[in-house]
């Protein structure tokens, strides 16, 4: 009888082995054969210039690599942002050259590297000899030639109609609401765009602030990108979103948003403002071709009420900040007692510059 | 096999009830209860009492408290025709060398004022019977005629978990002309 009851959980625990492991390779928690990853864009900003000069609002700069064309990215206030280069792992190593009007090759020039993983946009002064001035259309002259007689001319074909080029996509960044905010308080930051036309299949965007004065907690995708699957990484205060369409949107022209980005304000308005600034976006369209974009603002400022010492943000500083301050008083950022709220002047130290600090504002209300 | 499995499973179910049924106080509880406590008295103790003018009276301000301090704020209130404040510093009632926030003495206007913390984490426990601060108050004016009183105007008193004291009371000192 015992033997038996033996056997039956012997077959009993083989079977549960054999069923847990086929749960387990269902589920996906054995490992896979890796997968190629897609590629990631390098994006490139910075200024554009042509002997020292600013190049002019409007002018467009390209990235080549080889054969292939990035962009175009319009260059404002002698700035361009956004020039996204992607190729597959065969074209690493390739130089990249960079062109004003697509014909005036920059002095710098950069070497492509296959990644598979959102990197943050790299800053670089183009440096162009001269603006390249534009060839001629070729137009009748006028010619002595007599009026030929009545002979048959035949008739020109009707034009095929092409397509006439979208506008580049402008998108801009704000803050929502009236932009005041206080410690501890979140708020919402809005990339906007008009699209112009163009159909966003996907949709790529690095947003950086002061990780001292605000943390990014989450985002999410805007009316523009409705059916959308939004992936992040937040790395202090900054922030790559990485968003994918199920279905290339519509062609809308309309402005609308593209990513609301949560966030919370961690000090008191000790400089007055907290400072988002886009380093990088890149959209791509249903052909898989990046979209020309035309960056109205790349940066929104939030006010901070409220003012340093207030360490326990009550809105006013008085013997309970005093306390907690002297409880943080001595420590630096790796110390037990450290308070990030207490270091007024965010250097990392909670010594007499930050009491002075307390002292000053001692007795104010916010 | 079957006994001890029914052993185990009554085990469990006898420890689930006794986590789910503790009835832990919650911080706001363990807060008010320490902010209810008795009452904290503050007294203002001279060296001595009778002065004449020139003299040089040192005061001690003395805290009888059930819990410990993380931070004090102290205003003192003088007739500055009688008296002149030298010099208000700290007492050991909030370690040996507190951060001073404020550090403030007006002689025109009778007043002075002195706001102290505890220099790193409290000890939230034991009672305090200790100096806050220390004046040192010079005579200014004859006091034949009268008593001159100093008095605390104002204090707040912040306890080891960094809420304000709510009950303080202060208790004045007065001083009389030498015979």
């Amino acid at each position: 009888m015992i033997h038996k009851i033996d056997i039956l959980y012997w077959r009993l625990a083989v079977f549960m082995l054999v069923l847990s492991l086929v749960v387990v390779r269902l589920t996906g928690a054995m490992p896979v054969h890796a997968q190629a990853l897609p590629a990631f864009p390098l994006i490139y900003h910075g200024t554009a210039e042509i002997q020292g000069i600013p190049v002019k609002d409007g002018a467009l700069i390209t990235a080549r690599m080889g054969s292939v064309v990035f962009g175009p990215v319009v260059v404002k206030d002698g700035a361009f942002y956004n020039l996204a280069v992607k190729a597959d792992s065969s074209h690493n190593k390739e130089v990249i050259t960079f062109y004003l009007q697509g014909a005036e090759p920059a002095e710098q020039q950069m070497i492509y590297k296959y990644v598979n993983y959102p990197i943050l946009p790299s800053a670089m002064v183009l440096t162009f000899n001269s603006m390249p001035i534009p060839t001629p259309t070729p137009s009748a002259t006028a010619t002595s030639t007599p009026i030929p007689t009545a002979t048959l001319v035949p008739t020109p074909a009707p034009p095929i109609p092409t397509p006439s080029p979208l506008s580049p996509m402008s998108v801009g960044m704000e803050i929502v609401g009236d932009g005041t905010l206080s410690r501890g308080e979140r708020g919402q930051l809005r990339l906007e765009a008009n699209p112009n036309g163009h159909r966003i299949l996907r949709l790529e965007a690095i947003i950086s602030a002061d990780p001292r004065q605000v943390k990014i907690l989450g985002s999410e995708p805007g009316d523009l990108l409705p059916r959308a699957l939004s992936g992040q990484q937040v790395s202090g205060a900054a922030m790559t979103v990485i968003i994918f369409q199920l279905d290339a949107t519509p062609a809308l022209h309309r402005m609308g948003s593209l990513v609301e980005v949560e966030f919370e304000v961690l000090r008191d308005g000790g400089t007055g403002e907290v400072k988002f600034e886009l380093l990088g976006l890149n959209a791509i369209n249903e052909n898989d071709h990046p979209i020309a974009i035309d960056l109205q603002q790349s940066e929104a400022v939030a006010s901070v009420i409220g003012f340093p010492g207030d360490v326990n943000g009550d809105a006013i500083v008085n013997i309970i900040d005093l306390a907690l301050f002297g409880r943080a008083f001595g420590t630096s950022e790796r110390g037990r007692y450290y308070n990030a709220v207490a270091d007024f002047n965010a250097d990392g130290v909670i010594d007499t510059l930050d009491l002075s600090t307390i002292v000053y504002y001692y007795n104010k209300e916010s | 096999m079957r006994y001890s499995f029914t052993v185990l499973t009554a085990i469990l179910v006898a420890v689930l009830l006794m986590l789910t049924c503790q009835d832990a106080p919650s911080d706001q509880e363990i807060r008010a209860s320490v902010i209810e406590g008795s009452t904290v008295t503050v007294s203002l103790l001279p060296a001595r009492s009778e002065v004449a003018v020139g003299d040089k009276i040192l005061f001690s301000i003395q805290v009888y408290a059930n819990r410990s301090l993380s931070a004090a704020d102290i205003e003192l209130s003088f007739a500055s025709q009688y008296v002149q404040v030298v010099a208000f510093g700290a007492g050991d009632a909030l370690g040996p060398s507190p951060l001073r926030g404020i550090d403030h003495i007006d002689n025109g206007a009778g007043s002075a004022r002195i706001a102290l913390a505890r220099v790193g984490p409290s000890d939230i426990t034991g009672p305090v019977e200790s100096t806050l601060a220390t004046v040192m108050l010079e005579i200014v004016g004859s006091l034949a005629d009268t008593n001159l009183s100093l008095s605390i105007s104002q204090i707040e008193l912040v306890d080891g978990k960094y809420n304000i004291i709510s009950e303080v009371i202060a208790n004045q000192a007065v001083l009389t002309s030498e015979q």
